[in-house]
């Protein structure tokens, strides 16, 4: 892009070339989330004796599988280009009517789950269609379709605040196979597929390449439209499963429950090295990201801090990760 | 410097008003023509969104007035004004930034703070004199921020006012934890006070315009206008990028503390959560108000009509019996509608250009 780097002391001898240059550039930034997650458990640990306890432990990953999973949505939107801004009010409203729905009746999670599911696919389509068919930009048509879901969900809810959650999320969230709780085993499910999905598939491929540039990934031959499309249904969906898990978890739904996730998402994504521009970056390093807002998170109460804190470190986050990756971003433009 | 073409209000829309040559030394002497050839171009049509959006405001004034006898008298309109002067004042800054082809999500932020503090240190004279400077310094300062993120980082809009966004929301909760405070009395009572029969709302949306209309004309309006129009050939003609980036967030800081000294005056308390539900609303307005989202294009005097018409909104809603959420769903649907309306304007008038 530059069109003459400035004149540079010799060049070390090997130099490495451009593109494994860029992989260790990413591989770093996925290490620098994990040093980072690693750096907080130990200083919570030095301040407050147990915080590394297994119980502790447990709570951490847990809460952090939440921001990851709705990282996982907002990370595949963000590396083709975009942003989700409507994913607190899908999370809300999927913990809400399954609340409502179920009435108590577990049971009736059988067929309430894959609806609430498939509607938070339909919202994503449309979010995606309006982005990738209408061309309206992305933050306007998700912040538009945030207020349609929060109108609807307030509509029919009478602007009633949910109930208790049916018994069996509630077992779902909180039960152990032996040591292990089911949701981290979900979590490490989660993170599998998304890494296969986004290293190893052709759609994959085809999400990179219309981050990176949607003109030459439509000459390509890749359906920018169809791509489009799917990241925001697969954040929609993402958002609601996770609605779901968080009512089993905490028993129970309330109005406002997903408002700290959408900045907790963004932050996640933009820790884990993802270029906010699309093309770059992975899963792996998103959930570095949320495991560290957790860490943080968990943190904060025992140094003193208000929850109010957390709004500001997620902001300072957000602009921290961004700042730091456009100056790597810049340097390594300049020196490749 | 350069020869300044037709300065029309973006209303009238009615001559070539893209000008952006002023300041710094202008580069090659034909770059620079064509630079400035290539920005009148955009302006160069009639734009009849800013039309529209009036149609449709009194489209809704009128639904609204055959519903509720009543409507058109002075008091009314006056306490229509009122409830329609934060939403006003945020997108006059929401659509500086907007023209710039930027976005401002801090103003929800801007906004929480300044009712936190207004709400609890407001308490005679002197001190809401005082503590109003403070708010609308922080607002600058927080633009400021934003600006020079954006203009010298190069960063994305919505990502650095995302995160101020969070960072002011999590000051707002510091300053005052849940809704509450108050204000005095005579101070609250302004917004429904009258001047000379006419009442001080209408005072006030009045005289955010002649500051528009004013402002429109400064050099300062015609760099955000270029830019926004044309980056690269904004760049070329000579006007300096982050400076006028930095120039119209800071607008946008400012006008939101402003809005969130209305907002304590419209509901006599203040509240940290304020400002999550209104960024929708102040895009929106702006949006309806027939400001592209692609920058350069459009002005306050649609964004009031779109404000004034998401006001009304909620009073013919409210005027049918229907449930008040209705309010937020129609603002998100009436933000998308805006956009694709929009677009197709604009193709519209682009086919007919080339025919």
């Amino acid at each position: 892009m530059t069109t003459s780097p400035p004149a540079r002391p010799a060049l070390p001898a090997p130099a490495p070339t451009g593109a494994a240059r860029r992989t260790l550039a990413r591989n770093r930034s996925v290490l620098f989330g994990y040093l980072l997650v690693l750096v907080l458990a130990v200083a919570g640990e030095v301040v407050s004796r147990g915080f590394l306890g297994i119980n502790h432990i447990d709570e951490l990953v847990i809460s952090g599988g939440f921001i990851a999973l709705v990282g996982l949505g907002q990370t595949f939107v963000i590396l083709t280009g975009g942003v989700d801004l409507s994913i607190p009010w899908v999370l809300n409203a999927a913990a809400i009517y399954l609340t409502l729905w179920a009435n108590g009746d577990s049971a009736k999670m059988a067929w309430i789950v894959p609806v609430l599911l498939a509607g938070a696919a339909l919202v994503g389509a449309v979010n995606g269609i309006g982005i990738a068919f209408l061309r309206v930009p992305p933050i306007i048509m998700t912040l538009g379709m945030s207020g349609v879901v929060e109108g609807a969900l307030l509509l029919s809810t009478n602007g009633g605040s949910g109930q208790n959650a049916p018994n069996a999320a509630v077992y779902l969230a909180t039960h152990r196979w032996g040591p292990v709780p089911v949701l981290a085993v979900l979590w490490l499910a989660v993170l599998m597929i998304a890494t296969v999905v986004l290293g190893a598939t052709p759609f994959g491929r085809r999400l990179y390449a219309t981050g990176l540039n949607q003109r030459v990934a439509t000459f390509a031959g890749v359906n920018v439209r169809f791509v489009t499309v799917a990241v925001y249904m697969i954040s929609g969906v993402a958002a609601a499963l996770a609605g779901i898990a968080l009512a089993g978890y905490v028993g129970q739904s309330y109005l406002g429950m997903g408002d700290p996730y959408l900045f907790a998402s963004v932050a996640a994504v933009a820790i884990g090295g993802t270029s906010i521009l699309g093309g770059s970056g992975n899963f792996v390093g998103t959930t570095a990201g949320a495991l560290a807002l957790a860490v943080l998170a968990g943190l904060l109460p025992i140094l003193g801090l208000q929850p109010a804190a957390l709004e500001i470190v997620y902001g300072c986050v957000i602009l921290g990760a961004v700042m730091l990756s456009s100056v790597r971003s810049g340097r390594d433009r300049s020196a490749g | 410097m350069t020869a300044r073409s037709g300065t029309s209000a973006p209303v009238a829309g009615s001559g070539g008003s893209g000008n952006g040559g002023n300041g710094g030394s202008s580069g090659s002497g034909q770059a620079g023509r064509q630079a400035l050839a290539r920005l009148r171009s955009y302006s160069a049509t009639a734009d009849i969104r800013p039309a529209a959006a009036w149609a449709l405001t009194l489209i809704f004034l009128f639904t609204y007035a055959i519903k509720q006898p009543g409507t058109l008298t002075g008091s009314s309109l006056g306490i229509l004004a009122a409830d329609t002067l934060t939403l006003a004042a945020l997108g006059l800054g929401q659509g500086v930034v907007i023209l710039t082809a930027g976005i401002d999500l801090s103003v929800g932020g801007v906004l929480a703070l300044g009712t936190t503090i207004a709400a609890t240190h407001f308490t005679n004279g002197l001190t809401i004199a005082l503590w109003t400077v403070v708010i609308l310094a922080i607002g600058v300062a927080a633009g400021l921020i934003n600006g020079l993120l954006v203009g010298r980082l190069g960063l994305q809009p919505f990502i650095v006012t995302l995160a101020t966004w969070s960072i002011f929301d999590g000051i707002a909760l510091y300053v005052l934890p849940v809704a509450g405070g108050q204000v005095p009395t005579g101070f609250a009572n302004w917004i429904n006070g009258a001047a000379a029969g006419i009442p001080n709302a209408i005072w006030a949306l009045a005289a955010m315009v002649v500051v528009w209309l004013w402002f429109r004309r400064t050099r300062t309006a015609k760099r955000i206008y270029a830019v926004g129009s044309d980056r690269e050939a904004a760049g070329i003609a000579g006007v300096r990028i982050a400076p006028t980036l930095m120039s119209a967030y800071a607008i946008s800081g400012f006008c939101a503390a402003g809005a969130s000294i209305f907002y304590v005056m419209l509901t006599a308390s203040g509240d940290p959560t304020s400002g999550d539900g209104l960024i929708l609303p102040s895009v929106a307005a702006v949006v309806i108000g027939g400001t592209s989202l692609r920058g350069g294009q459009g002005g306050f005097v649609g964004t009031v009509a779109g404000a004034l018409t998401l006001t009304l909104l909620t009073d013919v809603i409210f005027a049918f019996n229907l449930p008040s959420y209705w309010t937020v769903l129609a603002d998100g649907l009436l933000l998308v509608l805006a956009v694709l309306a929009g677009s197709g304007l604009q193709a519209l008038q682009a086919r007919r250009r080339q025919a």
